[in-house]
């Protein structure tokens, strides 16, 4: 008996005017898989990822979700249904708080504002919960600083916060460590495996290769929009035509 | 200060908030004049030609301009930036138009004979939306709207509905303006559509900007200040745009982020750390 994909992409293209982003791009996983998405710049991997999510709308293809077809569902709906991502220019909420950050995309109250407004004291509850989820990502002494005031780091880590605060069942991490030195790159790697219980299935876009290898169960590597090589860490990345990719074709070759 | 002006300022006060609540959402609206001539006219509608209670008529003006903010919020929602800032321009000259044109409340002759608004009335609504915008201002609903006010798109990927936000916002701010200007006939005894012409929504809107747009206290001492200002200072009284002018553009200057330009925090979490 086979699985049900949680995520099936089926050919998917994207263009702008001219511009092929995404061309005929079928990935698809099933919980539990942790996908790395390798390529050059301008492959089209954070392209997938907006594809996915909902920022971009499709030129063609279907992306279902649990077997639920949300090619065309607004972007919210598809949060609701369990997609969070971070972005890989981060995008927060630079004038609210760190705790503000958190607390406002906590699951149980984000489908329900209105209702929110009836609970009388329910702050605490939320202060506990935003400071639960700080805690995990080492951010808990920042809480009540303005989230625009965090170095780079720590604000990436304040995103992922923020993303696992809408209780995620697909995790998409666009260049998470851009921007980061080994060190933090490291201490980026046992944030996530120490949150693993949050994350049951993640997809991440890294050039780092060393944290590709570490964190993904799986890889898939893409150039000019089109999906190049798939398989395991080692596989992808003796595959020849990634080689090429990212080091550019042989002299004899040309 | 004459109890005209006192009500003035209370007015401008719930006007501005009226816009200021749509601002929460990150919308701007210049149809809150707009909003405020419906509801004028249909609170006197009410009470004069219908015989309803004051309190009545003022409640079904704003129930009636909330259904009509929301039925227009979703296709000007639409559109954003300045482009919605066209809209709701365009929907202040539509009303006004509207009214202008319908002789069952007077044309651009007017309506006359409507009263039973007091200071109380008008002061004591200020207490009431004051009382719920202190509440809203440390509640999750405001913690979202913050941040559907500063990226949209990304809000919406956490799982708000940014539109469904966005016009209950529109809604409650057109119902507020239309209440206002219930009290506003019903205090003036005459109005026609002149009253509720374009710069109206202008000078609301600059009120809010003035004041400050991050926390519900701006749009009062911006409303307070540019209402009493041209009228305490005498021989201004006359130059009131001119003072206007002048005062946008030293507060641009000094204050661009309006005179009060602070946001309250919805939660503070060191609050757990000494329990």
């Amino acid at each position: 008996m086979t699985m049900t994909p949680l995520l099936d992409v089926q050919a998917i293209s994207k263009r702008f005017g001219g511009v092929t982003a995404i061309d005929d791009l079928s990935i698809s996983l099933v919980k539990g898989d942790r996908l790395g998405l390798v390529g050059p710049n301008g492959a089209g991997k954070t392209a997938f990822v907006n594809c996915v999510t909902g920022f971009y709308t499709l030129s063609g293809g279907s992306v279902h979700f649990d077997g639920v077809d949300i090619s065309n569902l607004p972007l919210h709906k598809r949060g609701r249904l369990g997609l969070a991502r971070t972005f890989q220019n981060i995008r927060l909420f630079k004038r609210m708080t760190v705790a503000e950050n958190v607390a406002c995309a906590l699951r149980d109250y984000a489908d329900r504002p209105f209702l929110s407004m009836l609970s009388f004291g329910g702050s605490e509850t939320f202060v506990k919960a935003a400071r639960d989820l700080l805690e995990r990502v080492r951010l808990a002494d920042k809480a009540d600083q303005l989230a625009g005031s965090l170095p780079y780091g720590e604000a990436r880590r304040l995103e992922i916060a923020r993303a696992l605060a809408t209780r995620p069942r697909l995790l998409l991490l666009d260049e998470p460590t851009a921007g980061m030195n080994e060190q933090e790159t490291q201490e980026l790697l046992a944030d996530l495996r120490g949150n693993a219980d949050l994350i049951p299935s993640m997809i991440v876009i890294e050039h780092d290769i060393g944290f590709i290898r570490e964190l993904s169960t799986r890889v898939v590597a893409m150039d000019y929009g089109r999906k190049i090589a798939e398989g395991s860490a080692d596989e992808v990345f003796s595959h020849p035509q990634v080689v090429e990719a990212y080091l550019g074709r042989g002299e004899a070759d040309v | 200060m004459s109890q005209d002006l006192l009500f003035l300022t209370g007015v401008n006060i719930l006007m501005a908030w009226s816009v200021y609540i749509i601002l929460l959402s990150g919308s701007l609206s210049f149809a809150n004049g707009g909003f405020m001539a419906l509801g004028a006219y249909a609170a006197g509608v009410f009470t004069m030609k219908w015989g309803m209670n004051f309190y009545a008529a003022l409640a079904l003006a704003g129930a009636g301009a909330a259904f009509v903010g929301a039925l227009l919020a979703y296709p000007a929602l639409r559109t954003r930036g300045v482009y919605l800032i066209l809209v709701t321009i365009g929907l202040s000259f539509i009303i006004q138009t509207l009214i202008q044109n319908t002789d069952y409340v007077g044309g651009v002759r007017g309506m006359t004979g409507m009263m039973g608004t007091t200071n109380w009335h008008v002061w004591g609504l200020i207490a009431i939306v004051g009382a719920g915008l202190l509440w809203l201002s440390r509640s999750h609903l405001q913690r979202q709207l913050d941040a559907v006010r500063e990226d949209e798109r990304v809000a919406a990927s956490l799982g708000f509905d940014v539109v469904y936000l966005k016009i209950v916002c529109f809604a409650a701010g057109a119902c507020l303006a239309a209440i206002a200007g219930g009290l506003y006939s019903h205090y003036m005894v005459f109005i026609n559509p002149d009253h509720f012409n374009i710069f109206v929504s202008i000078y609301v809107v600059l009120y809010v900007v003035l004041g400050g747009v991050n926390n519900m206290w701006g749009p009062v001492v911006g409303s307070s200040v540019m209402t009493l200002l041209p009228e305490l200072v005498r021989g201004l009284a006359s130059y009131r745009p001119l003072v206007f002018g002048a005062v946008i553009i030293v507060l641009l200057l000094v204050r661009p982020n309006g005179l009060l330009d602070f946001r309250l925090r919805t939660l503070r979490a060191d609050k757990e750390r000494g329990a």
